[in-house]
């Protein structure tokens, strides 16, 4: 069977860590005809290969790097790849994506996929030069922080131009929201699979591609790819994202109450001026920088130049840093935060998982939850950024108690120490919620519990009713449903932008372009334009509505996935903090995230069963997914799906009510 | 007559120019046979744009040994005609800022895959200027004897051979040619 569409690298790679054994495959057409591509061809090889039963850190995970057919595509922002796993962080289905080079230069060589499988006895990386791959031993990377590795890496192949995706001793040593570092210096941080890469033995992937990618459409492509280009550069919003990058919100959701602080207590944090993005251009930007093709740049080089941190060098501070290492744990100190983003990047670890646990043993010391001997004379209180420095080294290589602990991450902190420490644990499905607050914004909120990944805001990425600019709303829904679902405070018609966003995420997602740019911060590409863009690619017959069922296919998958490991609409709930205690903040104050208006809205735009929050047959048989839904029937109805639920490891979100102890 | 000019202190290292470039002239995305190139340290975020700025003393056409192989066109753009090309690469090694690039699979010449090209200002209009989003790089009609030109190439000469001694010392480079 050949493979028959352009645009893609045309083949997989499967490597069998345990024997050693590489093998190459032409990609097949049911994937990407199906699937597309990244995320979705990453979900039916994970449905297909990966157990219920398997765990984690064991064998039976496989890993799968993927790009899509617009990856280094002349389509703006295509530098994407996908890293698809069943997460060690949450137990259940798990991605995460970055930007940077990487993607592109596999898809070069010639390859869409890697599987690995397997477990490798001694530490190795895989070695790609176009049509020579190899399995190397990493036993002099083995220890190193990415930034050495790749250096190394570069040193040993004398090629500047060589691209990895690594693990630091974070990943090595199986914290369980350990990150995949890509060049350069971009992190797929979520869910934790630098330890399914720890757990194999994988220090990483280096890649040379210099075969290039051929398009069906060359001419059309370009065509469409420049005035996307040139659409991005004249959008309204173009010139912030580009100075500032993410870093540009923290001024912006402080007045809407949306700038989570001190564990989640406030949505504003007093003295954000020292964080934000304006200080952090003004006083320690060296340059800007870009990922692959992408006329944004929200990348930047940042640099402190003098004081405690004097040397640190850092790129990609992003807003979710700046928070879950900042106001989160009430850090006003930006050159120490800088210094926190620098050694969570080297070492691998998730800034947002790394701050988020971190806060959540700040406000166990606060209530005087810890025992004195368990925290080795660290001084737990809020915003004592030597500690954070501290503690995020002790959690990457598990030193002592506290490190060993949280290295598990919060919720799993909470279920072993028990001790009500579950209130404090702020999460979704086990993975700590990102710098959203969906009291200040509801979107947000059904966000982080609807997503496949737990707690999470770039599945289905509500950014219109942000900050309520109309425009973007109504070029993408018209104005029917205005004023409504640009107030960030309104429940009406958020079950529906979600449920859009979801799809429309995990086609972008497979398709190897950026969520960042055009196609959801700014609203220029959306179903058509992406539609359009891989047709000319690929050769495929490709329209909105065949897309559109592309992404509710995969999302669906995911759903099943997760359902196979016992998650139900149960585990659709955020802690208390969001639906029981008001925001005190902003414009958001008196506020509570309105789950239960939203949710029912949002299991009927699915079509999924209000009752369990699982996609019903008819659903399932229209996506194509019939096998899915029987098999997921049987183990359900088997009662192994409720043995595997129990056995996830984390605590449940604490959900009743509860009054504030402050 | 029109030339390129390149700020490389606004270059972001997006490679958008590569893209577009290798797609115009290749029909596929490949910064291997982008006629612009963008010589990177990373580490430094230090991005170096470099194509062809009909500098003044072209020292590629007197390196050429084929008759014909490469000529001043009518815009008074230096170009390759890559048919008659035989990949011996003297005119690479001759420019000192790696403005012409030499792709080498097996074989000689472009149907044995190892030839020399260079930018050939797309007629005018060049595609990397439109897709660069930083205004690193500009298409000027300067009317003058080169000396502007010249100077340009001087100023980028300097910045390319800081970068890749870099690099060579870190032993991050092959051999000075290939970054």
């Amino acid at each position: 069977m050949t493979f028959v569409y352009k645009g893609y690298g045309g083949s997989y790679l499967r490597v069998n860590l345990t024997t050693r054994q590489i093998n190459k495959f032409p990609l097949a057409n049911e994937w990407v005809e199906n699937f597309l591509g990244g995320n979705g061809i990453g979900t039916k090889i994970l449905w297909d290969e990966v157990p219920e039963i398997a765990s984690p850190l064991g064998p039976d995970n496989k890993l799968i790097i993927a790009t899509g057919p617009l990856c280094g595509s002349p389509m703006p922002n295509s530098g994407r790849v996908e890293f698809i796993a069943k997460s060690p962080l949450t137990g259940i289905y798990g991605d995460a994506n970055a930007g940077g080079q990487f993607g592109p230069e596999l898809k070069s060589a010639g390859y869409d996929v890697i599987i690995f499988e397997g477990q490798s006895d001694e530490p190795v990386y895989l070695d790609i030069h176009d049509d020579d791959v190899a399995l190397r031993s990493a036993e002099e990377l083995w220890g190193l922080g990415t930034f050495e590795a790749e250096a190394r890496l570069q040193a040993i192949h004398k090629d500047s131009r060589l691209k990895t995706a690594l693990i630091g001793p974070a990943g090595e040593n199986l914290v369980r929201f350990a990150g995949i570092q890509v060049s350069y210096r971009r992190s797929a941080a979520r869910c934790g699979l630098g330890a399914v890469m720890g757990s194999k033995k994988l220090k990483g992937v280096a890649v040379r591609g210099t075969k290039g990618i051929a398009f069906s459409c060359p001419q059309e492509l370009e065509e469409l790819s420049l005035e996307m280009h040139k659409k991005l550069r004249q959008n309204e919003f173009f010139a912030g994202i580009h100075q500032f990058g993410t870093s540009g919100l923290v001024a912006l959701m402080q007045p809407i109450g949306r700038f989570p602080t001190q564990n989640f207590r406030l949505g504003h944090f007093e003295g954000f001026e020292a964080i934000s993005g304006e200080v952090l251009r003004e006083e320690h930007l060296v340059k800007d920088i870009a990922c692959f093709n992408c006329p944004l740049g929200c990348d930047k080089m940042y640099s402190v130049i003098s004081g405690e941190f004097a040397g640190c060098r850092i790129s990609s501070v992003e807003y979710e840093t700046l928070n879950a290492l900042g106001a989160r744990v009430c850090n006003r100190n930006l050159p120490a935060l800088l210094k926190a983003n620098e050694i969570c990047d080297d070492l691998g670890l998730d800034t947002i998982s790394a701050g988020n646990t971190i806060a959540f043993a700040m406000e166990l010391a606060d209530f005087g939850i810890w025992n004195a001997n368990e925290l080795n004379g660290l001084d737990l209180s809020w915003g004592n950024y030597h500690s954070i420095l501290q503690l995020l080294h002790d959690m990457a290589y598990r030193q002592g108690f506290l490190g060993d602990l949280l290295a598990d991450g919060a919720a799993r902190a909470a279920k072993w120490l028990g001790r009500n420490a579950d209130r404090y644990a702020m999460h979704v499905k086990g993975q700590d919620i990102p710098a959203q607050d969906g009291r200040a914004q509801q979107s947000m909120g059904l966000a982080h519990v609807t997503s496949s990944r737990g707690a999470d805001h770039l599945k289905a990425f509500p950014t219109i009713d942000e900050t309520g600019y109309p425009s973007e709303a109504v070029r993408r829904y018209g104005d029917q449903y205005l004023p409504e679902l640009v107030d960030p405070l309104a429940t009406k018609y958020k079950a529906m932008l979600v449920k859009d966003g979801e799809d429309f995420g995990a086609v972008v997602d497979s398709s190897g372009n950026c969520k960042s740019g055009g196609t959801f911060v700014m609203a220029e590409i959306y179903w058509q334009e992406q539609a359009d863009a891989i047709a000319a690619a690929t050769g495929m017959l490709m329209t909105s509505r065949n897309l559109r069922c592309i992404g509710e296919r995969i999302y669906n998958l995911q759903r099943c996935y997760n359902a196979i490991h016992g998650i139900t609409s149960a585990d659709d709930v955020l802690p208390w903090r969001f639906t029981q205690a008001p925001s005190p903040s902003g414009n958001a104050r008196g506020s509570v995230c309105r789950l239960d208006l939203m949710l029912p809205d949002y299991y009927a735009a699915r079509g999924w069963n209000p009752e369990d929050g699982l996609p019903t047959q008819a659903t399932l048989q229209r996506l194509g997914l019939d096998q899915a839904w029987k098999y997921m029937q049987q183990i359900i109805n088997s009662g192994k799906a409720k043995i595997i639920r129990s056995q996830l490891g984390w605590a449940e979100p604490y959900t009743k009510k509860m009054v504030e102890q402050e | 007559m029109k030339r390129l000019v390149i700020y490389p202190e606004l270059c972001s290292g997006c490679s958008a120019c590569e893209v577009f470039c290798s797609l115009h002239h290749e029909g596929k995305v490949n910064p291997e046979l982008s006629r612009i190139h963008v010589i990177k340290d990373e580490a430094h975020a230090a991005f170096l744009p470099v194509v062809c700025v009909s500098c003044k003393n072209k020292a590629c056409l007197a390196a050429c040994p084929e008759q014909g192989a490469i000529y001043i066109n009518h815009l008074g753009m230096t170009v390759i005609e890559e048919t008659l090309c035989t990949g011996c690469s003297k005119c690479a090694q001759a420019c000192e800022i790696h403005a012409i690039r030499f792709f080498k699979q097996s074989g000689r010449g472009k149907w044995g895959k190892a030839f020399c090209f260079k930018c050939d200002l797309c007629a005018g209009d060049p595609i990397c200027v439109k897709a660069c989003p930083q205004g690193a790089l500009a298409v000027k009609d300067i009317a003058d004897d080169g000396e502007a030109a010249q100077n340009l190439y001087e100023q980028l000469r300097q910045e390319c051979t800081r970068i890749i001694e870099w690099l060579d010392e870190r032993s991050l480079v092959k051999n000075r040619r290939a970054v």
